[in-house]
């Protein structure tokens, strides 16, 4: 009674849910809503600080300069790298992805290396490393999906035992699927890398926002996420990765910015992080994003994951309540924010459309995921997701939606 | 409760729990699969021609939620019995309908059709209502091209 009290007042936090009470809103995968002091952040870069950053002289670009970095050391403090040179802001997971998927394949493939992934992965975290793997001649693999949506890690031994493990230069695996909310063995996918000294990114789009951010622990060359994810606004994101590794690496985008010396026939990069961020950056997205991770560390990270730990196991119990009900992906994973479900006899856009008339949010379709679904033999599913500011009255509206919903078109 | 029946109207819901004229095609390839690439759902059509060059079987497979099956079950009872150009005037005229360009008065000589009318209000619905129609424009393009 306590918790519900408390989240029920987080919702006041964020504007949108003052503009529309009513809204049961689950689709946090693709995007969260934004709390005022995000919205404040962006509002007073504009109103007080805004100019280019890095060039000019005078007093107000090095504010905005200030603001800029500032919020760089901040988000590398939340992610304990480090240094503030590690992290490079994109737009989002998809470019960071890449940029990595360039750079990364630049400087390590050669014709017949593999690229690894797995057969879960969001389109951003695929499309990239094809074409990379088309460009430099190299080959993708694909650890397969076994049936209950977990990866088959019995693959690595495959891939040992027939040569191939020598040939994977990179890896690239999320940490949760957006599409069946599975977590992945990142662990041991990441022994696994190091013990054949392959690079490592890893796709946090679906973790960073539950707090799931110590770059020390996660076992990593490389992180990537969207900030829009993580409660910042939309064209925010970081990559996250050594030193060391982002040194070696040629730059993705060139311009201005990220030059060192130019003439007209070569040019030298400027040092870390601006080699890899060229042109004028997003700087309010950046300040906003920082300004939401400092809100999640004043709400407590602990107290998320406790948080959300209740919300998914009350989503899982009243899911499993509707009738005709099938969730899809592992089926006792106790901290799992994203679930998938298909519901016998009803397609899942038309649960979804019923829904919206209970104004309940949530997403339909393949989720970015096709060879995933294409695996697992499904058209669509239906996708519901959580965040923070959810509470038990929104599982509560979401399944009786459901059941009202398999009862309108049976 | 009012608009979601405009869109779920009786109609509908029959066809899309006992559609007409589905069947499976799995001897079709995939090159005559139309897939709406926003939700991953998929339809193939097939016509049956006689020596007029008119429509005596049209049938579809897929995988769609209830508007886009109702669609396709309702766009396949009415081509029976029409020749090429005649269909080609009813896929433009369905299309334009469904783009707003035309009253939705037009479709009533083609009966239940009408009932789609409701998609025009859930924009985002539209592209399931159009799926098996694109599919039509290309099996059409096929034959006389
Ligand atoms: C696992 C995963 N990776 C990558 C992305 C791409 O993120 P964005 O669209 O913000 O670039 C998403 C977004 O849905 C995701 O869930």
């Amino acid at each position: 009674m306590k918790e519900m009290h408390l989240t029920n007042a987080l919702k006041k936090d964020f504007p949108l849910f003052q503009a529309h009470p009513e809204l049961v809103y689950l689709d946090n995968a693709a995007t969260s809503q934004k709390p005022q002091v995000v919205l404040d952040a962006l509002n007073t870069y504009y109103t007080t600080q805004n100019a280019n950053v890095h060039r000019a002289v005078y007093g107000l670009a090095e504010q905005s300069t200030l603001a800029y970095e500032g919020a760089r050391a901040r988000i590398a403090n939340h992610l304990n790298a480090a240094s503030p040179q590690e992290l490079v802001f994109v737009r989002g997971a998809t470019e960071g992805l890449n940029l990595l998927a360039w750079s990364l394949s630049q400087q390590l493939l050669s014709s017949g290396d593999i690229i690894l992934v797995t057969e879960m992965e969001h389109h951003a975290n695929l499309v990239p490393w094809q074409q990379a793997a088309l460009r430099m001649g190299a080959e993708l693999v694909a650890i397969p999906l076994l049936p209950d949506a977990t990866l088959d890690m019995n693959f690595l031994k495959t891939l040992e035992a027939d040569g191939r493990a020598q040939r994977v230069k990179i890896c690239a695996v999320s940490t949760v699927s957006n599409a069946f909310g599975t977590t992945h063995p990142l662990s041991q996918i990441s022994s696994w890398c190091k013990n054949h000294g392959i690079s490592l990114v890893v796709d946090g789009a679906q973790s960073v926002p539950h707090g799931s951010w110590d770059v020390q622990e996660l076992g990593a060359d490389f992180l990537v996420f969207s900030g829009h994810k993580v409660y910042g606004p939309m064209g925010s994101g970081v990559v996250w990765g050594k030193e060391a590794l982002w040194d070696q690496l040629p730059p993705w985008q060139t311009g201005g910015e990220m030059i060192s010396r130019v003439t007209l026939t070569s040019s030298t990069w400027n040092s870390l992080p601006h080699k890899f961020e060229a042109g004028t950056p997003d700087v309010a997205a950046a300040v906003g994003l920082a300004a939401a991770m400092d809100w999640m560390v004043a709400f407590g990270l602990k107290h998320i994951q406790d948080r959300e730990a209740f919300l998914s196991q009350k989503a899982r119990q009243i899911l499993q309540e509707v009738e005709g009900l099938t969730l899809i992906g592992p089926q006792n994973q106790k901290h799992q924010l994203v679930f998938s479900f298909t519901l016998e006899g009803v397609h899942s856009h038309d649960v979804a459309q019923y829904l919206d008339r209970d104004h309940v949010a949530i997403r339909s379709g393949h989720h970015c995921a096709q060879p995933a679904m294409r695996a697992l033999q499904l058209g669509s599913t239906a996708r519901a997701s959580l965040a923070l500011y959810n509470t038990e009255e929104d599982l509560h509206c979401l399944g009786a939606a459901l059941q009202a919903a398999r009862e309108y078109f049976l | 409760m009012n608009q979601l029946d405009d869109l779920y109207m009786e109609i509908i819901l029959d066809h899309y729990k006992s559609p007409r004229n589905k069947a499976n095609l799995d001897h079709l390839g995939d090159d005559v699969l139309h897939e709406n690439p926003s939700c991953g759902d998929s339809v193939k059509l097939d016509l049956q021609l006689d020596g007029e060059n008119r429509i005596t079987q049209a049938q579809f497979d897929g995988h769609g939620c209830a508007i886009s099956t109702a669609s396709a079950s309702l766009m396949t009872e009415r081509l029976i019995g029409m020749n090429i150009a005649e269909a080609q005037d009813f896929l433009q005229l369905f299309l334009s309908v469904m783009r707003g360009e035309e009253e939705v008065e037009k479709l009533e000589a083609w009966g239940d059709l009408e009932v789609l009318e409701g998609v025009r209000k859930f924009p985002m619905r539209i592209k399931c209502a159009t799926l098996a129609w694109h599919a039509l424009e290309s099996r059409l393009e096929a034959l006389t091209s």
